[in-house]
């Protein structure tokens, strides 16, 4: 494992590379919320993004020794949890389920605007779940991570055409999606003269 | 114009798809608002209204999507760590060796040729809504049905080598009764985890055994018969310092450390005594776990014996190649010198 020098977490990097426990329960800590994050906006259910994470934590602790630091460890982390996410989509896919709706707890202290944003993640995850994995991945990375294109090019192992076009396409579904609006950008009036 | 009916939660998107023709105006705006557009993108965007107020648009929803879902409870992420830090022992322990990098990490966009290694569905033990249950965090790997995969050689050689020295141990052996009955119980138990692990290895080189062959441990304290013990320690931090200021060429623990009285070090072992050779093949053997387990890994260059809180641990210090130009490095490990298996490492630069 080489870690790069200006990668925030080569405090822990080589220790939990080692297999130290320590170092790698503060290395998972440090960014679980992050990777649940991922995790549940790629599968759109608060249960598969449990079961993502988990898998994806599994696959990190696993995968630690063989790190070979040539990326940052937050990117090689994204790219494996994102990576557990598309295995657990395929998984609902081939059991054909439905999501669930949301249950997330809204427990952040009784604000009159809990509803409002119970229902606001509710019809992203709508949105988000009418897009294709493979469009909702980049999504994801670039505007909840704010990942740039070449980090999301290098987590999902894709030209940064390829995310560029990808970002874009999915954008303009989301658009549609939350505004209600079904009918594609090209087929909708236009404003121009 | 035919209506479009309204899609149902989880429907892809029809109209999404990466082999239509992509709208440039939409792939400019998009552009724009992620500060990833090339200067015609941004010339075009800025000189026309409708792009100007589709900005707004897009910014209004990347905005939504940037709101983080609500966190999980700690509780819920230390049960979620702890069971990935017990799979990943438990894997270890089943000799799991992780797919290829690429296998494991590249991402198959459309999923259509990646084979997808179907797995039974996760009983987890975390409740839907985030919330943790009674029920204790188990290893995935018993619930998942995973295949089994063939043991690395670390655990093969360590479970060889300790049948052996068991073997061995009771026909030279001039101990008690008593110690010779424990010796059995864990000859039986390792003598049923090699044959889980590695098949009939065992017998096949049990006639290569080594006359010096160690005493072996007592079933109780893990402590060997005439103990070698360069220094004691209260706990694994203690020894972490220590290990973080010696010589890592000479493994010379700091003035501050005592050697316990009356105890010979691994340095002045006499190797014609049965403690010697038990100290010297416990480091043979743990240096050559090591090295077989990583091809960077060098031979142990030194070494010590220590007692933590009771328990005997071995230090090995070795030369491992950096690969990245920075010049070999020495680690530190810290490994159980009956399973070799590692407690923790302690990284030098040279």
């Amino acid at each position: 494992m080489t870690a790069t020098g200006s990668d925030p977490d080569a405090d822990l990097l080589p220790a939990a590379c080692a297999g130290d426990r320590v170092a790698i329960d503060a290395l998972l800590r440090r960014h679980e919320q992050q990777l649940h994050a991922v995790c549940r906006r790629i599968t759109g259910d608060p249960t598969d993004a449990l079961d993502a994470l988990q898998e994806s934590m599994i696959a990190i602790v696993k995968g630690l020794p063989r790190f070979d630091g040539r990326s940052k460890a937050t990117t090689w982390m994204y790219r494996v949890t994102t990576n557990c996410c598309l295995d657990e989509l395929r998984r609902q896919r081939r059991r054909s389920s439905v999501p669930l709706p949301e249950q997330e707890r809204a427990d952040r202290g009784g604000a009159p605007s809990v509803d409002e944003a119970v229902a606001d993640r509710t019809d992203i995850d709508a949105a988000l779940a009418a897009l294709p994995a493979e469009f909702r991945a980049p999504v994801v990375l670039r505007d909840l991570l704010g990942l740039d294109y070449a980090e999301i090019a290098e987590t999902l192992g894709i030209p940064p055409g390829t995310v560029r076009s990808r970002i874009a396409r999915g954008r303009s579904a989301l658009a549609r999606s939350l505004s209600g609006n079904q009918t594609p950008s090209s087929e909708r009036p236009s404003v121009r003269p | 114009m035919t209506p479009t009916p309204p899609p149902e939660p989880g429907d892809p998107d029809p109209a999404v798809a990466d082999d239509g023709p992509l709208d440039l105006d939409e792939a400019a705006v998009s552009a724009v608002l992620d500060d990833e557009a090339t200067p015609e993108q941004r010339r075009r965007v800025a000189r026309d209204p409708r792009l100007v107020a589709r900005l707004s648009e897009l910014r209004a929803v990347a905005d939504r999507m940037a709101a983080p879902p609500a966190p999980l409870p700690a509780a819920t992420m230390a049960k979620l760590r702890s069971a990935a830090l017990a799979h990943a022992e438990a894997a270890e322990d089943e000799a799991d060796v992780p797919p290829a990098r690429d296998e494991q990490d590249g991402v198959e966009p459309t999923g259509a040729t990646r084979d997808p290694a179907p797995r039974g569905g996760p009983p987890h033990p975390i409740d839907a809504d985030g919330e943790g249950d009674d029920t204790p965090v188990t290893s995935l790997a018993t619930h998942r049905g995973r295949r089994r995969r063939l043991p690395p050689l670390p655990a093969v050689a360590a479970a060889v080598v300790v049948l052996l020295a068991v073997g061995i141990g009771l026909v030279v052996s001039d101990g008690s009764s008593t110690e010779q009955r424990a010796n059995s119980g864990a000859s039986s138990a390792e003598s049923d985890r090699s044959e889980e692990a590695g098949g009939g290895g065992a017998g096949a080189e049990a006639g290569d055994a080594d006359q010096s062959a160690p005493p072996t441990p007592s079933a109780e304290s893990g402590a060997f018969e005439g103990a070698v013990v360069d220094a004691d320690f209260a706990d694994d931090d203690a020894l972490r310092a220590a290990l973080a200021e010696v010589d890592p060429t000479t493994l010379t623990l700091p003035s501050s450390v005592d050697a316990p009285p009356d105890q010979p070090g691994l340095a002045d072992l006499d190797s014609r005594t049965t403690a010697g050779r038990a100290a010297e093949a416990d480091v043979t053997r743990c240096s050559m776990v090591l090295e077989a387990s990583d091809p960077d890994i060098g031979p142990a260059q030194a070494a010590l014996r220590v007692t933590v809180d009771g328990s005997v641990l071995l230090v090995l210090g070795t030369s491992v190649a950096a690969g990245d130009g920075d010049g070999p490095k020495i680690r530190l490990y810290v490994v159980d010198p009956v399973s070799c298996f590692p407690r923790f490492v302690v990284q030098h630069d040279r």
